[in-house]
Protein backbone atom coordinates (compact mmCIF):
# COMPACT_ATOMS: atom_id res chain seq x y z
CA UNK A 1 0.00 0.00 0.00
CA UNK A 2 2.70 2.86 1.27
CA UNK A 3 4.77 2.28 -2.19
CA UNK A 4 1.57 3.98 -3.58
CA UNK A 5 0.91 6.92 -2.03
CA UNK A 6 4.00 9.20 -4.05
CA UNK A 7 2.19 8.10 -7.23
CA UNK A 8 -0.77 9.82 -5.79
CA UNK A 9 0.23 13.05 -5.46
CA UNK A 10 -1.62 16.10 -7.81
CA UNK A 11 0.31 16.86 -11.32
CA UNK A 12 0.51 20.21 -11.85
CA UNK A 13 -2.31 20.17 -14.33
CA UNK A 14 -4.43 18.72 -11.21
CA UNK A 15 -3.02 21.10 -8.79
CA UNK A 16 -4.28 24.35 -10.89
CA UNK A 17 -7.84 23.15 -11.58
CA UNK A 18 -8.04 22.78 -8.26
CA UNK A 19 -6.83 26.03 -7.47
CA UNK A 20 -9.68 27.66 -9.54
CA UNK A 21 -12.38 25.91 -7.81
CA UNK A 22 -14.72 27.67 -5.51
CA UNK A 23 -14.89 27.21 -1.23
CA UNK A 24 -14.99 23.80 0.21
CA UNK A 25 -18.63 22.39 0.59
CA UNK A 26 -17.86 18.74 2.06
CA UNK A 27 -14.73 17.68 3.37
CA UNK A 28 -14.03 14.53 4.41
CA UNK A 29 -10.62 13.46 6.81
CA UNK A 30 -9.14 10.67 7.53
CA UNK A 31 -12.50 8.49 7.44
CA UNK A 32 -12.32 5.30 9.16
CA UNK A 33 -15.20 2.83 8.84
CA UNK A 34 -15.64 -0.93 10.06
CA UNK A 35 -18.15 -3.07 9.87
CA UNK A 36 -19.71 -4.92 13.08
CA UNK A 37 -18.82 -7.79 10.87
CA UNK A 38 -15.22 -6.89 10.71
CA UNK A 39 -14.72 -5.61 7.39
CA UNK A 40 -13.05 -2.39 6.97
CA UNK A 41 -14.16 -0.46 4.54
CA UNK A 42 -12.90 2.47 4.64
CA UNK A 43 -9.47 3.11 5.78
CA UNK A 44 -8.35 6.41 5.90
CA UNK A 45 -10.08 8.11 3.09
CA UNK A 46 -9.99 11.99 2.72
CA UNK A 47 -11.34 14.05 0.46
CA UNK A 48 -12.95 17.27 -0.85
CA UNK A 49 -15.51 18.98 -3.12
CA UNK A 50 -15.94 22.42 -3.44
CA UNK A 51 -19.03 23.95 -4.26
CA UNK A 52 -20.30 23.72 -7.69
CA UNK A 53 -18.15 20.51 -8.61
CA UNK A 54 -18.76 17.01 -9.61
CA UNK A 55 -16.95 14.97 -8.27
CA UNK A 56 -17.28 11.50 -9.42
CA UNK A 57 -15.66 8.05 -7.06
CA UNK A 58 -15.41 5.19 -9.27
CA UNK A 59 -13.50 1.80 -8.15
CA UNK A 60 -14.44 -1.87 -8.30
CA UNK A 61 -16.89 -3.42 -6.04
CA UNK A 62 -16.37 -3.41 -2.68
CA UNK A 63 -13.71 -0.59 -2.36
CA UNK A 64 -15.58 1.56 0.15
CA UNK A 65 -17.38 3.80 -2.27
CA UNK A 66 -21.13 3.46 -1.11
CA UNK A 67 -20.10 3.53 2.06
CA UNK A 68 -18.17 6.70 2.07
CA UNK A 69 -21.19 7.98 0.08
CA UNK A 70 -23.25 6.66 3.19
CA UNK A 71 -21.10 8.48 5.49
CA UNK A 72 -21.32 11.88 4.06
CA UNK A 73 -24.88 12.59 5.15
CA UNK A 74 -24.59 10.21 8.57
CA UNK A 75 -27.03 7.27 7.45
CA UNK A 76 -23.54 5.20 8.68
CA UNK A 77 -21.01 6.34 11.64
CA UNK A 78 -17.81 6.73 11.23
CA UNK A 79 -14.91 4.96 13.48
CA UNK A 80 -12.59 7.91 13.03
CA UNK A 81 -11.65 10.96 11.59
CA UNK A 82 -14.49 13.61 10.43
CA UNK A 83 -16.50 14.75 7.79
CA UNK A 84 -17.51 18.43 7.66
CA UNK A 85 -20.61 20.25 5.41
CA UNK A 86 -20.52 23.65 5.15
CA UNK A 87 -17.70 23.22 8.40
CA UNK A 88 -20.17 21.60 10.26
CA UNK A 89 -19.61 18.02 11.60
CA UNK A 90 -21.83 15.16 10.26
CA UNK A 91 -23.42 13.45 13.15
CA UNK A 92 -25.59 10.42 13.22
CA UNK A 93 -28.38 10.67 15.48
CA UNK A 94 -30.26 14.07 16.52
CA UNK A 95 -31.11 17.23 15.28
CA UNK A 96 -28.06 17.97 13.87
CA UNK A 97 -28.04 14.75 11.61
CA UNK A 98 -31.52 15.68 10.46
CA UNK A 99 -30.10 19.18 9.55
CA UNK A 100 -27.58 18.20 7.94
CA UNK A 101 -29.45 15.80 5.72
CA UNK A 102 -32.00 18.16 4.62
CA UNK A 103 -29.38 19.94 2.81
CA UNK A 104 -27.76 17.07 1.18
CA UNK A 105 -29.66 14.86 -1.45
CA UNK A 106 -29.54 11.41 -1.82
CA UNK A 107 -30.51 8.88 -4.60
CA UNK A 108 -30.22 5.13 -4.02
CA UNK A 109 -29.14 2.40 -6.52
CA UNK A 110 -32.40 1.09 -5.72
CA UNK A 111 -34.46 4.44 -6.02
CA UNK A 112 -36.29 3.79 -2.97
CA UNK A 113 -39.38 5.75 -3.85
CA UNK A 114 -42.20 5.43 -1.30
CA UNK A 115 -43.91 2.32 -3.28
CA UNK A 116 -47.45 3.44 -1.15
CA UNK A 117 -47.25 7.76 -2.58
CA UNK A 118 -47.83 8.20 -6.55
CA UNK A 119 -44.80 10.78 -7.73
CA UNK A 120 -45.93 13.77 -6.82
CA UNK A 121 -46.37 12.50 -3.82
CA UNK A 122 -43.05 10.99 -3.22
CA UNK A 123 -41.88 14.66 -4.32
CA UNK A 124 -43.93 16.14 -1.79
CA UNK A 125 -43.12 14.30 1.05
CA UNK A 126 -39.65 16.58 1.93
CA UNK A 127 -40.95 19.61 1.72
CA UNK A 128 -44.35 18.98 3.45
CA UNK A 129 -42.92 16.15 6.41
CA UNK A 130 -39.79 17.72 6.91
CA UNK A 131 -40.04 21.21 5.58
CA UNK A 132 -43.65 21.92 6.85
CA UNK A 133 -44.26 24.38 3.93
CA UNK A 134 -47.95 25.33 3.64
CA UNK A 135 -49.59 23.61 1.24
CA UNK A 136 -49.57 25.79 -1.85
CA UNK A 137 -46.00 25.96 -1.82
CA UNK A 138 -45.57 22.16 -1.56
CA UNK A 139 -47.95 21.73 -4.47
CA UNK A 140 -45.72 24.00 -6.60
CA UNK A 141 -42.42 23.21 -5.41
CA UNK A 142 -43.12 19.20 -6.27
CA UNK A 143 -44.60 20.00 -9.57
CA UNK A 144 -41.98 22.30 -10.55
CA UNK A 145 -39.10 19.55 -9.90
CA UNK A 146 -41.25 16.73 -11.42
CA UNK A 147 -41.16 18.70 -14.31
CA UNK A 148 -37.75 19.65 -14.22
CA UNK A 149 -37.08 15.78 -14.46
CA UNK A 150 -39.55 15.43 -17.52
CA UNK A 151 -42.48 13.41 -15.73
CA UNK A 152 -45.11 16.29 -14.96
CA UNK A 153 -47.48 14.07 -16.65
CA UNK A 154 -46.70 11.53 -14.66
CA UNK A 155 -47.67 13.03 -11.16
CA UNK A 156 -50.28 10.32 -10.41
CA UNK A 157 -48.44 7.87 -11.59
CA UNK A 158 -47.38 4.95 -8.51
CA UNK A 159 -43.57 3.85 -8.68
CA UNK A 160 -45.05 0.18 -9.40
CA UNK A 161 -46.20 1.99 -12.87
CA UNK A 162 -42.87 3.65 -13.96
CA UNK A 163 -39.88 2.20 -15.75
CA UNK A 164 -37.04 2.04 -13.61
CA UNK A 165 -35.43 5.25 -15.07
CA UNK A 166 -38.78 7.19 -14.43
CA UNK A 167 -38.68 5.97 -10.85
CA UNK A 168 -35.21 7.23 -10.83
CA UNK A 169 -35.79 10.32 -12.15
CA UNK A 170 -38.76 10.70 -9.63
CA UNK A 171 -36.22 10.10 -6.80
CA UNK A 172 -33.84 12.63 -7.77
CA UNK A 173 -37.24 15.22 -8.49
CA UNK A 174 -37.83 13.85 -4.57
CA UNK A 175 -34.56 14.98 -3.44
CA UNK A 176 -34.16 18.45 -5.41
CA UNK A 177 -37.62 18.95 -3.46
CA UNK A 178 -35.50 19.97 -0.40
CA UNK A 179 -33.45 22.45 -2.32
CA UNK A 180 -29.88 20.77 -0.81
CA UNK A 181 -26.36 22.18 -1.40
CA UNK A 182 -25.17 19.12 -2.24
CA UNK A 183 -26.22 15.43 -4.02
CA UNK A 184 -25.17 12.10 -3.74
CA UNK A 185 -25.83 9.62 -6.20
CA UNK A 186 -24.72 6.00 -5.23
CA UNK A 187 -24.85 4.17 -8.28
CA UNK A 188 -27.90 6.01 -9.82
CA UNK A 189 -27.77 3.79 -12.98
CA UNK A 190 -26.52 0.38 -11.53
CA UNK A 191 -30.18 -0.97 -11.66
CA UNK A 192 -31.30 0.08 -14.72
CA UNK A 193 -31.92 -1.75 -18.01
CA UNK A 194 -29.55 -0.21 -20.73
CA UNK A 195 -31.81 2.32 -22.57
CA UNK A 196 -33.04 4.02 -19.60
CA UNK A 197 -29.69 5.03 -18.03
CA UNK A 198 -29.55 7.64 -20.61
CA UNK A 199 -32.37 9.70 -19.34
CA UNK A 200 -31.01 9.46 -15.86
CA UNK A 201 -27.46 10.83 -16.57
CA UNK A 202 -29.19 13.46 -18.75
CA UNK A 203 -30.77 14.73 -15.76
CA UNK A 204 -27.77 14.29 -13.80
CA UNK A 205 -25.43 15.92 -16.64
CA UNK A 206 -28.38 18.64 -16.31
CA UNK A 207 -28.33 19.29 -12.40
CA UNK A 208 -24.26 19.48 -13.04
CA UNK A 209 -24.73 22.36 -15.60
CA UNK A 210 -26.79 24.48 -13.19
CA UNK A 211 -23.69 24.53 -10.97
CA UNK A 212 -25.10 21.71 -8.25
CA UNK A 213 -22.54 20.51 -5.98
CA UNK A 214 -22.84 16.64 -6.78
CA UNK A 215 -20.58 13.42 -5.50
CA UNK A 216 -21.07 10.71 -8.09
CA UNK A 217 -20.27 7.00 -6.89
CA UNK A 218 -20.72 5.59 -10.47
CA UNK A 219 -19.79 2.50 -13.02
CA UNK A 220 -20.49 5.29 -16.16
CA UNK A 221 -17.25 5.79 -17.04
CA UNK A 222 -18.28 7.77 -19.75
CA UNK A 223 -20.38 10.23 -17.17
CA UNK A 224 -17.48 10.54 -15.04
CA UNK A 225 -14.79 11.34 -17.96
CA UNK A 226 -17.38 14.13 -19.14
CA UNK A 227 -19.54 15.18 -17.00
CA UNK A 228 -16.94 15.31 -13.69
CA UNK A 229 -14.43 18.24 -12.51
CA UNK A 230 -12.77 15.56 -10.23
CA UNK A 231 -12.41 11.81 -10.16
CA UNK A 232 -11.76 9.96 -7.10
CA UNK A 233 -10.29 6.19 -8.03
CA UNK A 234 -10.81 4.26 -4.55
CA UNK A 235 -9.79 0.87 -3.86
CA UNK A 236 -9.67 -1.47 -0.73
CA UNK A 237 -11.32 1.23 1.82
CA UNK A 238 -9.04 3.66 0.45
CA UNK A 239 -8.40 6.39 -2.41
CA UNK A 240 -5.80 5.24 -4.90
CA UNK A 241 -5.59 8.16 -6.64
CA UNK A 242 -7.44 11.58 -7.39
CA UNK A 243 -7.30 14.27 -10.55
CA UNK A 244 -9.11 15.36 -13.31
CA UNK A 245 -10.91 13.64 -15.45
CA UNK A 246 -8.49 14.21 -18.26
CA UNK A 247 -5.07 13.07 -15.82
CA UNK A 248 -7.28 10.00 -14.76
CA UNK A 249 -8.37 8.63 -17.74
CA UNK A 250 -5.63 9.64 -19.74
CA UNK A 251 -2.04 9.37 -17.96
CA UNK A 252 -3.23 7.13 -14.80
CA UNK A 253 -0.25 7.13 -12.75
CA UNK A 254 -0.67 3.62 -10.96
CA UNK A 255 -0.65 0.65 -12.52
CA UNK A 256 -3.81 -0.55 -10.74
CA UNK A 257 -5.51 2.14 -11.66
CA UNK A 258 -4.85 1.47 -15.43
CA UNK A 259 -5.79 -2.41 -14.37
CA UNK A 260 -8.99 -0.68 -13.16
CA UNK A 261 -9.89 1.04 -16.22
CA UNK A 262 -9.01 -1.72 -18.67
CA UNK A 263 -11.50 -3.84 -16.91
CA UNK A 264 -14.77 -1.76 -16.84
CA UNK A 265 -14.02 0.04 -20.40
CA UNK A 266 -14.83 -3.19 -22.52
CA UNK A 267 -13.51 -1.81 -25.14
CA UNK A 268 -9.99 0.20 -25.28
CA UNK A 269 -9.81 3.83 -24.74
CA UNK A 270 -10.88 5.78 -27.73
CA UNK A 271 -6.98 7.10 -28.55
CA UNK A 272 -8.64 11.33 -29.06
CA UNK A 273 -9.25 10.83 -24.58
CA UNK A 274 -6.48 8.43 -23.59
CA UNK A 275 -3.13 8.77 -25.84
CA UNK A 276 -1.11 7.03 -23.23
CA UNK A 277 -3.11 4.33 -22.15
CA UNK A 278 -2.66 1.46 -25.06
CA UNK A 279 -4.39 -2.07 -25.39
CA UNK A 280 -2.82 -4.33 -23.44
CA UNK B 1 -84.02 -38.42 12.28
CA UNK B 2 -83.52 -34.72 12.37
CA UNK B 3 -85.97 -32.90 13.97
CA UNK B 4 -86.93 -29.63 12.07
CA UNK B 5 -89.23 -27.63 15.00
CA UNK B 6 -86.40 -28.24 17.44
CA UNK B 7 -83.87 -27.16 15.13
CA UNK B 8 -85.88 -23.89 14.57
CA UNK B 9 -86.67 -23.41 17.86
CA UNK B 10 -83.11 -22.98 18.86
CA UNK B 11 -81.86 -19.62 17.11
CA UNK B 12 -84.15 -17.86 19.35
CA UNK B 13 -82.60 -19.48 22.40
CA UNK B 14 -79.54 -18.81 21.07
CA UNK B 15 -80.03 -15.21 20.06
CA UNK B 16 -78.95 -13.49 23.50
CA UNK B 17 -75.49 -15.81 23.50
CA UNK B 18 -75.02 -14.22 19.89
CA UNK B 19 -75.12 -11.03 21.22
CA UNK B 20 -72.15 -12.15 23.84
CA UNK B 21 -70.10 -13.07 20.97
CA UNK B 22 -70.24 -10.20 19.22
CA UNK B 23 -69.71 -7.94 21.73
CA UNK B 24 -66.33 -9.96 22.41
CA UNK B 25 -65.13 -9.91 19.07
CA UNK B 26 -65.71 -5.54 19.10
CA UNK B 27 -64.26 -5.22 22.46
CA UNK B 28 -61.57 -7.43 22.59
CA UNK B 29 -59.39 -6.77 18.79
CA UNK B 30 -59.57 -3.36 19.00
CA UNK B 31 -57.84 -3.59 22.21
CA UNK B 32 -55.96 -6.34 20.77
CA UNK B 33 -54.82 -4.52 17.86
CA UNK B 34 -53.37 -1.26 19.98
CA UNK B 35 -51.44 -3.63 22.78
CA UNK B 36 -49.67 -5.46 19.76
CA UNK B 37 -48.38 -2.07 18.14
CA UNK B 38 -47.36 -1.11 21.70
CA UNK B 39 -45.54 -4.34 21.98
CA UNK B 40 -43.92 -4.33 18.53
CA UNK B 41 -42.71 -1.10 19.31
CA UNK B 42 -41.23 -2.01 22.31
CA UNK B 43 -39.49 -5.07 20.38
CA UNK B 44 -37.93 -3.83 17.59
CA UNK B 45 -37.19 -0.20 18.95
CA UNK B 46 -37.08 -0.09 22.97
CA UNK B 47 -34.04 -0.57 24.71
CA UNK B 48 -32.51 -4.18 25.25
CA UNK B 49 -34.33 -5.45 28.61
CA UNK B 50 -37.65 -3.68 27.53
CA UNK B 51 -37.40 -5.62 24.16
CA UNK B 52 -36.47 -8.56 25.56
CA UNK B 53 -39.11 -8.55 28.00
CA UNK B 54 -41.98 -8.17 25.48
CA UNK B 55 -40.63 -10.78 23.44
CA UNK B 56 -40.71 -13.45 26.41
CA UNK B 57 -44.72 -12.28 26.92
CA UNK B 58 -45.47 -12.77 23.39
CA UNK B 59 -43.67 -15.95 23.38
CA UNK B 60 -45.17 -17.11 26.55
CA UNK B 61 -49.28 -16.29 25.14
CA UNK B 62 -48.09 -17.80 21.84
CA UNK B 63 -46.45 -20.42 23.48
CA UNK B 64 -49.34 -21.82 25.76
CA UNK B 65 -52.41 -22.82 24.44
CA UNK B 66 -56.17 -20.39 24.71
CA UNK B 67 -58.01 -22.45 27.12
CA UNK B 68 -55.40 -22.59 29.39
CA UNK B 69 -54.57 -19.75 29.71
CA UNK B 70 -58.38 -18.77 30.03
CA UNK B 71 -58.90 -21.15 32.68
CA UNK B 72 -55.68 -19.98 34.44
CA UNK B 73 -57.21 -16.25 34.48
CA UNK B 74 -60.18 -17.34 35.36
CA UNK B 75 -59.54 -20.28 38.62
CA UNK B 76 -56.06 -19.49 39.48
CA UNK B 77 -55.73 -15.84 39.03
CA UNK B 78 -58.29 -15.09 41.90
CA UNK B 79 -57.07 -17.13 44.17
CA UNK B 80 -53.26 -16.33 43.78
CA UNK B 81 -53.28 -13.22 43.08
CA UNK B 82 -56.80 -11.83 44.95
CA UNK B 83 -57.60 -9.94 41.99
CA UNK B 84 -61.36 -10.92 41.17
CA UNK B 85 -62.91 -9.80 37.44
CA UNK B 86 -66.22 -10.58 36.19
CA UNK B 87 -66.36 -13.47 34.24
CA UNK B 88 -66.62 -11.16 31.25
CA UNK B 89 -63.68 -8.82 31.82
CA UNK B 90 -61.38 -11.99 32.65
CA UNK B 91 -61.97 -13.84 29.41
CA UNK B 92 -61.75 -10.78 27.39
CA UNK B 93 -58.58 -9.93 29.13
CA UNK B 94 -57.19 -13.14 28.14
CA UNK B 95 -58.31 -13.23 24.82
CA UNK B 96 -56.40 -9.77 24.48
CA UNK B 97 -53.26 -10.96 25.57
CA UNK B 98 -53.65 -14.07 23.37
CA UNK B 99 -54.57 -12.25 20.19
CA UNK B 100 -52.37 -9.49 20.93
CA UNK B 101 -49.44 -11.68 21.20
CA UNK B 102 -49.98 -13.47 17.64
CA UNK B 103 -51.20 -10.01 16.22
CA UNK B 104 -48.03 -8.55 17.62
CA UNK B 105 -45.42 -11.44 15.71
CA UNK B 106 -47.38 -10.57 12.59
CA UNK B 107 -46.44 -6.99 12.70
CA UNK B 108 -43.02 -7.55 13.81
CA UNK B 109 -42.33 -9.95 10.66
CA UNK B 110 -44.16 -6.86 8.36
CA UNK B 111 -41.87 -4.24 9.44
CA UNK B 112 -38.96 -6.44 9.38
CA UNK B 113 -39.84 -7.30 5.61
CA UNK B 114 -39.51 -3.71 4.90
CA UNK B 115 -36.51 -2.88 3.05
CA UNK B 116 -33.97 -0.64 4.85
CA UNK B 117 -33.33 0.83 2.38
CA UNK B 118 -36.90 2.67 3.09
CA UNK B 119 -35.92 3.88 6.24
CA UNK B 120 -32.95 5.20 5.10
CA UNK B 121 -34.80 6.86 2.07
CA UNK B 122 -36.66 8.83 4.72
CA UNK B 123 -34.01 9.93 7.14
CA UNK B 124 -32.09 10.92 4.08
CA UNK B 125 -34.72 13.30 3.21
CA UNK B 126 -34.34 14.85 6.73
CA UNK B 127 -36.90 12.91 8.05
CA UNK B 128 -36.63 12.12 11.78
CA UNK B 129 -36.79 7.92 13.07
CA UNK B 130 -40.47 8.68 14.15
CA UNK B 131 -41.56 10.24 10.72
CA UNK B 132 -39.73 7.65 8.77
CA UNK B 133 -41.36 4.57 10.62
CA UNK B 134 -45.16 6.53 10.46
CA UNK B 135 -44.81 7.87 7.24
CA UNK B 136 -42.47 5.89 5.12
CA UNK B 137 -42.48 1.80 6.93
CA UNK B 138 -45.38 1.54 8.78
CA UNK B 139 -47.70 1.97 5.57
CA UNK B 140 -46.37 -0.12 3.62
CA UNK B 141 -45.90 -2.73 6.67
CA UNK B 142 -49.50 -2.03 7.54
CA UNK B 143 -50.45 -3.27 3.85
CA UNK B 144 -49.12 -6.58 4.31
CA UNK B 145 -50.44 -7.87 7.48
CA UNK B 146 -53.62 -6.01 6.77
CA UNK B 147 -55.32 -9.67 5.13
CA UNK B 148 -53.47 -11.61 8.22
CA UNK B 149 -54.98 -9.13 10.76
CA UNK B 150 -58.08 -9.57 9.49
CA UNK B 151 -58.02 -13.39 8.79
CA UNK B 152 -56.88 -13.36 12.65
CA UNK B 153 -60.39 -10.96 13.14
CA UNK B 154 -62.29 -14.07 11.75
CA UNK B 155 -59.97 -16.60 13.75
CA UNK B 156 -61.02 -14.37 16.83
CA UNK B 157 -64.82 -14.43 16.29
CA UNK B 158 -64.42 -18.69 16.32
CA UNK B 159 -62.28 -18.92 19.20
CA UNK B 160 -64.66 -16.61 21.67
CA UNK B 161 -66.53 -20.01 22.02
CA UNK B 162 -63.92 -20.92 24.23
CA UNK B 163 -65.14 -18.77 26.73
CA UNK B 164 -68.32 -20.90 26.75
CA UNK B 165 -66.11 -23.38 29.64
CA UNK B 166 -66.23 -20.30 31.93
CA UNK B 167 -69.60 -19.95 32.44
CA UNK B 168 -69.65 -16.84 30.13
CA UNK B 169 -72.78 -16.74 28.11
CA UNK B 170 -71.84 -16.73 24.59
CA UNK B 171 -73.52 -18.19 21.74
CA UNK B 172 -71.78 -21.37 22.38
CA UNK B 173 -72.97 -21.55 26.04
CA UNK B 174 -76.74 -21.23 25.45
CA UNK B 175 -76.01 -24.10 22.53
CA UNK B 176 -74.75 -26.45 25.28
CA UNK B 177 -77.43 -25.59 27.59
CA UNK B 178 -79.94 -25.75 25.28
CA UNK B 179 -78.92 -29.49 24.14
CA UNK B 180 -79.03 -30.11 28.55
CA UNK B 181 -82.76 -29.19 28.31
CA UNK B 182 -84.09 -30.87 25.26
CA UNK B 183 -81.29 -33.85 24.03
CA UNK B 184 -81.60 -32.51 20.55
CA UNK B 185 -77.98 -32.70 19.76
CA UNK B 186 -78.06 -33.09 16.64
CA UNK B 187 -80.66 -29.88 15.61
CA UNK B 188 -78.85 -27.79 18.47
CA UNK B 189 -75.93 -28.10 17.46
CA UNK B 190 -76.41 -27.80 13.51
CA UNK B 191 -78.00 -24.40 14.45
CA UNK B 192 -74.86 -23.40 16.29
CA UNK B 193 -72.79 -23.96 13.53
CA UNK B 194 -75.31 -22.38 11.34
CA UNK B 195 -75.00 -18.98 13.07
CA UNK B 196 -71.75 -19.38 13.42
CA UNK B 197 -70.97 -19.65 9.44
CA UNK B 198 -73.41 -17.20 8.50
CA UNK B 199 -71.50 -14.47 10.49
CA UNK B 200 -68.07 -15.48 9.60
CA UNK B 201 -68.54 -16.29 6.24
CA UNK B 202 -69.74 -12.86 4.93
CA UNK B 203 -66.08 -11.69 7.32
CA UNK B 204 -63.60 -13.81 5.19
CA UNK B 205 -64.87 -13.13 1.88
CA UNK B 206 -64.20 -9.46 3.73
CA UNK B 207 -61.12 -10.51 4.07
CA UNK B 208 -60.39 -12.29 0.75
CA UNK B 209 -61.32 -8.94 -0.71
CA UNK B 210 -58.93 -6.72 1.57
CA UNK B 211 -56.38 -9.14 0.36
CA UNK B 212 -56.81 -8.60 -3.45
CA UNK B 213 -56.68 -4.83 -2.62
CA UNK B 214 -53.99 -4.49 -0.64
CA UNK B 215 -51.61 -6.75 -2.05
CA UNK B 216 -48.59 -4.69 -1.95
CA UNK B 217 -47.39 -3.57 -5.61
CA UNK B 218 -43.97 -3.16 -5.83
Amino acid sequence: MSGDTDGARETEHDRRHRAAAGPVLVRIEDVFRRYPSGVEALRGVSLVAHEGEVVCIIGPSGSGKSTLLRCVNGLEPIDRGRILIGGREVRTKGREARQIRQQIGMVFQSFELFPHMTALSNVREGPRTVLRLPREEVEERARAFLAKVGLADKADSLPAQLSGGQQQRVAIARALAMQPRAMLFDEATSALDPETVGEVLNVMQQLAREGMTMLVVTHEMAFARTVADWVVVMENGQVLEEGTPRRIFGAPRLARTREFLQRVEHAPLPAAHCPEVGPR
Amino acid sequence: MFYWPAFFDAFPALLPGLMVTIELTVLVMPCALIVALALTLARLYAPHPVARVATWWVEFWRATPLLLQLYWLYYVMPSETGILLPGFATVAFGLVCNVSAFLSENFRAGIVSIRPGQRHAGLALGMSERQAFFRVVMPQAWSRVMPETASMWVELFKETSLVSTLAVADLTYHALALREENYRTLEVLTALALSYLVLAYPQAKFCDWLYRRHRVRE
